[in-house]
């Protein structure tokens, strides 16, 4: 049994969602109704005079109910440690608020 | 390099690249954080009776039209949830109110000693209306807090960097990094005479959680799911590295919630952090062990 979250699709939307490549026909209808963007490319990506905004949520954050699978959730259910490149021993630089993790 | 920082939410948030001065760079970067915490700050608020995270509590056991932003943080959330088997659990809102973390400026002390559980397992979400509906299991209320700055140093981070930038997102103490040389971010527990621990990152994060900054008479604010009150742990902090701000985030919750069991939990899945407490300082996975002197 799935232990992910219970997540419910219309017929038809969740066709074009699982659909290969229908990123952009999906984002044109969520463009259409929400108005909520401005200029967005196929990348789903915008640039703030040259800084690229993050990417758009449409097309990255709906799992239909066919990416469910089990090879899905075991990509997704278990927490990815540190990258070999992660060291402990560094330290090279000062401390400062910027690059300082504290509870809050 | 270049840093802009705002404070809100009662922490410090800071968006730093690497970068030679830029006054048009440093603008854009200011614009770009103060506009996505302002739009996080509307999706997901618990405090703001006109964020969507506030008509969804209104209305449990129905389903309420959403933007996919919102799909997006509550995804985060979920996928934290699942990752640690419901102990990091975003449906725990009205056990959060009940300890007394109600009111963002004035953290009162609760009165209310019911128990609230959870059930994040019973969260729908689908396609409809403007944009999508979401459903959350009758008597609960969601609490994205736990995960939300960390979904937001995670999309910064990569926004960032697909712009071409070595970059550093800090939302609060959730910490990512995507670059191609190291730069190092301090694990500071919080704790005075508890020295801060650094930790090299290329593309990682780090996260620190803990008791000692959002408390208040009688309790703070880290629930326990499986008491429905505040976590009864030893931990003052702690803080863990994954790959991403949302992994480590919910690492490090974790670990407090599980208080002596947390060591033994995040060794078993791999995970570096470092859990300090006022007898000292316990590290799992490759974090250095620390004697003290």
């Amino acid at each position: 049994m799935s232990s992910t979250p219970r997540i419910i699709a219309t017929t038809a939307s969740a066709a074009i969602l699982a659909a290969t490549g229908a990123g952009a026909a999906v984002l044109a209808v969520d463009m259409a109704t929400s108005g909520a963007n401005q200029a967005v490319d196929a990348s789903t990506t915008e640039t703030l005079n040259g800084l690229k905004t993050p990417q758009d949520d449409r097309t990255t954050v709906y799992r239909s109910p066919e990416d469910d699978s089990d090879e899905h959730e075991q990509s997704t259910s278990k927490i990815q440690p540190a990258p070999p490149s992660t060291t402990y021993q560094g330290g090279n630089g000062g401390q400062s608020s910027a690059n300082t993790s504290k509870s809050s | 390099m270049i840093t802009v920082g705002i404070n809100t939410w009662k922490t410090q948030l800071w968006l730093s690249v690497r970068a030679t001065a830029s006054p048009g760079l440093e603008r854009n970067l200011r614009r770009l954080l103060r506009d996505e915490v302002s739009r996080l700050d509307a999706l997901a608020s618990r405090f703001r009776p006109d964020s969507e995270l506030s008509a969804v509590n209104a209305a449990a056991g129905e389903w309420v039209g959403v933007s996919w932003g919102f799909v997006s943080v509550l995804t985060a959330c979920l996928d934290a949830a699942q990752m640690t088997g419901g102990l990091v659990d975003p449906t725990l809102g009205r056990a959060v109110k009940a300890a007394g973390y109600d009111r963002w400026a004035q953290q009162t002390t609760s009165t209310d000693s019911a128990v609230h559980s959870g059930n994040w397992r019973g969260v729908g979400i689908r396609p409809g209306g403007a944009q999508a509906q979401v459903l959350t299991p009758a008597g609960t209320a969601l609490d994205l807090g736990s995960v939300a700055k960390a979904w937001l140093a995670d999309r910064l981070a990569k926004a960032v960097a697909a712009s071409g930038y070595e970059v550093c997102a800090n939302m609060g103490g959730d910490v990512r990094v995507m670059t191609t040389a190291p730069w190092t971010v301090w694990a500071d527990p919080g704790l005075p005479g508890e020295s801060s621990a650094p930790v090299d990152l290329t593309d990682a994060a780090v996260a620190t959680s803990g008791v000692g900054h959002r408390r208040w008479a009688g309790g703070h604010h880290i629930i326990d799911p499986r008491t429905g009150r505040p976590a009864d742990t030893q931990w003052w902090s702690v803080s863990a590295v994954a790959a991403s701000a949302v992994h480590a985030n919910a690492a490090a919750t974790t670990g407090v919630i599980l208080g002596s069991q947390g060591p033994a939990w995040l060794s078993a899945h791999g995970l570096d952090a470092r859990f300090v407490s006022q007898e000292g300082v316990v590290t799992t996975g490759r974090w250095p062990s620390e004697v003290a002197a």
